[in-house]
């Protein structure tokens, strides 16, 4: 599963508007990729093109060995059976309730019958959490709703390729957060690749492998995420922290004296924040297979790295990648720092959750962790639920660790709605994210 | 529409749009025999056109032909001719009034609401959205909906013809002291069942013409929800400039081709 996505040398303008020139990148098979980019610079533009609805003027997109800017229509329509895609507002098909909506592209393309149909579709419905709302209309519903309608409309045909566009925009911050869960998990069940535009910053630091930002016409860059986040490109740098002091303005870009000026006082100030450990799976769901694939990708590639990206990547390595790849501890100073587990600040505990991600916690680690965490080693094996039941410790026995949430401390009151909104069947607190507990439950049963 | 750039001489756009025009129709005739047939939606389609043009037409058919057999009636009795005054409303309405109130019906409430529709899902990405699933909504939309109008012309065209004779009939026998008899025995006359063929074939190419103008306008809007009602309101005159250019053409061949009746 997973198929790569190969952009070459891709530009497309508006009659003499050019919107961008020259976008060479490759999106990895079954990797999580994010596009990242000021309003207005053309990511929409770039997911249409990748999907062939808009016809670039040169360059080419090949997938499968099929160059979508240049072939026939019908090589065309088998090529869009491998996309899922998200609209930015979900694109729901307005004359049809949600269900006939999700239902929509299984009745044309499968001779499933109406049951194996609303198997699907009430699988992938709860999985959004959109259960009970089958029978309203794209009309009736506000816009959160759309847009998980739209994910779950385009995930029934378990695409290979999924794009989203702004899955985050107008959604509130808990429901992005889950949204960036569900997308994380997805990746994991599926290995499909996945292209995400948005310029949520927080989505764009926990969620990718990869990153790509598209400034001035051009793709500014586009790397392994440590490269980005690391990285001291200007407007890069801007764009990630958010601020007004570099090359991107109001309207657009900005006159460069103006920029190098702005830059020059923030001087103290300059530098990229932190960065924060990508988003882990759920428990119960298997690990990503992508993680292994793009570890030996950039570690191969390690030499032509920045010293920063260098330095980030090392740091995410666990023990046992530090010796399948042959890196001591000693190369770098920062490494010796991770590995000493006794001290709990909360950032060095996420560290240790990432490494714990995939799997290669030393003995003493993993005896330091908390207890559900420990058991992500064996993701496939039968787990009670218990230690997650009981709810008497709640900042200890929070299923996902994800830096995200615990920074801003969704209230328990707060998933108790949603989880009465969501409408899951499950009973009593068993299941503290209602949008999982299926999956959940089904890895458990494995 | 984009790519003003390309235009290299007055004119050069409006050619486009048209040369973009015939390669939907063809679109449209291409995807025609293509299965599985969008049976459900056509059939929503002629329940939804029929349901907007019926009583509009008919409420258009019975002063046309009322002001038909008017004129008539008092220029045939000038004549002493009042015994034609029946084959010559029945000649103006089937030949020529049915087929245009025919087309100004489905042009003015089917075509503007097909535009409509059509518009509004592509502002709201449902056509790309479409396109993406991999289904064609030239073949899942466009072609149930210019099969309707077709279908829908062609009947609306027979009511029309009926609808405007009972009307001719009632204004020359009631109100102008015509002969009932007389009236009815003249419909041969003049008429032949040719002109009734002519009449729904007419309607058959207004239906394509209105339903290809209208997804065309509709698939293709200026950007926003104004560009929508702008598309609506173009589709409406393009289609009625087409339709009577169209009926002068199927007209002049027509008179061409089949002989008159004999007297």
């Amino acid at each position: 599963m997973g198929v790569e996505v190969a952009v070459e040398g891709l530009s497309k303008s508006f009659g003499a508007q050019t919107i961008w020139s020259d976008v060479t990148l490759t999106l990895p098979r079954g990797e999580i990729s994010v596009l990242l980019g000021p309003s207005g610079t053309g990511k929409s533009v770039f997911l249409k093109s990748l999907v062939g609805l808009l016809t670039p003027e040169h360059g080419r997109v090949v997938i499968n060995g099929v160059d979508v800017c240049s072939c026939s229509e019908r090589e065309l329509y088998e090529i869009r059976k491998l996309f899922g895609v998200l609209f930015q507002d979900g694109a729901l098909f307005g004359s049809m309730n949600l269900y006939d909506n999700i239902a929509f592209p299984l009745r044309e393309h499968t001779r499933s019958s109406e049951t194996e149909v609303r198997n699907v579709v009430l699988e992938k419905m709860e999985m959004v959490g959109l259960i009970g709302a089958e029978t309203k209309l794209p009309g009736e519903i506000s816009g959160g709703m759309k847009k998980r309608a739209g994910l779950a409309r385009a995930l029934v045909l378990d695409p290979e390729i999924i794009l989203f566009d702004e899955p985050d925009s107008g959604l509130d911050p808990v429901r992005t957060a889950y949204l960036n869960q569900l997308i994380v998990d997805l990746n994991a069940q599926t290995d499909a690749t996945f292209l995400i535009v948005t310029h949520d910053i927080n989505t764009a630091r926990t969620v990718p492998d990869n990153i790509g930002m598209l400034f001035r016409r051009h793709l500014a860059m586009f790397g392994p995420r440590e490269v980005l986040l690391t990285s001291t490109e200007p407007a890069v740098e801007q764009f990630l922290n958010g601020r007004r002091q570099g090359p991107i303005g109001m309207s657009e870009e900005k006159d460069s004296g103006q920029a190098a000026a702005e830059l020059a006082e923030l001087d103290d100030d300059k530098g990229v924040p932190e960065i924060i450990p990508q988003l882990e799976i759920s428990p119960g769901v298997p690990r990503r297979a992508a993680i292994q694939r793009r570890q030996d990708r950039v570690m191969a590639n390690l030499q032509s790295l920045d010293a920063d990206a260098r330095q980030e990547v090392l740091r995410s390595l666990g023990p046992r990648e530090r010796e399948r790849y042959g890196v001591s501890a000693g190369d770098d100073p920062v490494l010796a720092e991770v590995g000493q587990p006794a001290d709990e600040s909360p950032e060095k505990a996420t560290v240790q959750r990432t490494e714990s991600m995939h799997g290669s916690l030393s003995a003493e680690q993993v005896a330091s962790l908390p207890t559900d965490s420990g058991q992500q080693e064996h993701p496939t094996e039968p787990r009670p639920d218990s230690p997650r039941v009981g709810g008497q410790r709640p900042d200890e026995v929070k299923p996902t660790p994800a830096p995200r949430r615990e920074a801003q401390s969704i209230p328990e009151q707060q998933s108790q709605e949603d989880r009465g909104s969501a409408g899951a069947r499950q009973p009593g607190g068993a299941h503290r994210r209602s949008w999982f507990g299926r999956k959940s439950n089904r890895g458990g049963d494995q | 529409m984009t790519a003003p750039s390309q235009a290299g001489f007055p004119g050069a756009g409006a050619l486009r749009e048209t040369g973009r025009l015939f390669a939907l129709a063809l679109d449209v005739l291409r995807a025609l025999p293509k299965r599985p047939f969008q049976i459900r939606e056509f059939i929503q389609q002629c329940w939804f056109l029929a349901g907007v043009t019926i009583l509009p037409t008919a409420l258009v058919a019975i002063p046309f032909g009322a002001v038909i057999a008017l004129q008539l009636g008092s220029l045939t009795r000038q004549l002493g001719a009042q015994s034609f005054t029946g084959a010559a409303s029945v000649l103006a309405i089937i030949q020529q009034a049915s087929p245009i109130v025919t087309a100004l019906l489905i042009a003015g409430a089917g075509g503007s609401a097909i535009c409509a529709d059509l518009g509004s899902r592509k502002i709201r990405d449902e056509i790309d959205a479409m396109e993406v699933l991999g289904v064609s909504p030239i073949h899942r939309l466009v072609v149930p909906r210019v099969l309707s109008a077709m279908l829908v012309a062609v009947l609306l065209n027979g009511m029309v013809s009926v609808v405007g004779v009972m009307g001719g009939y009632f204004f020359n026998v009631i109100m102008q002291g015509g002969t009932p008899g007389a009236y009815m025995a003249s419909f041969g006359a003049l008429a032949q069942l040719s002109d009734v063929w002519i009449g729904e074939i007419k309607a058959l190419f207004f239906g394509f013409i209105a339903g290809v103008v209208a997804a065309y306008r509709g698939l293709n809007p200026p950007p926003g929800p104004k560009g929508v009602g702008d598309a609506v309101n173009q589709s409406v005159v393009i289609t009625f400039l087409l339709l009577f250019a169209v009926n002068f053409i199927l007209t002049t061949v027509y008179l061409q081709l089949v002989p008159p009746q004999g007297m």
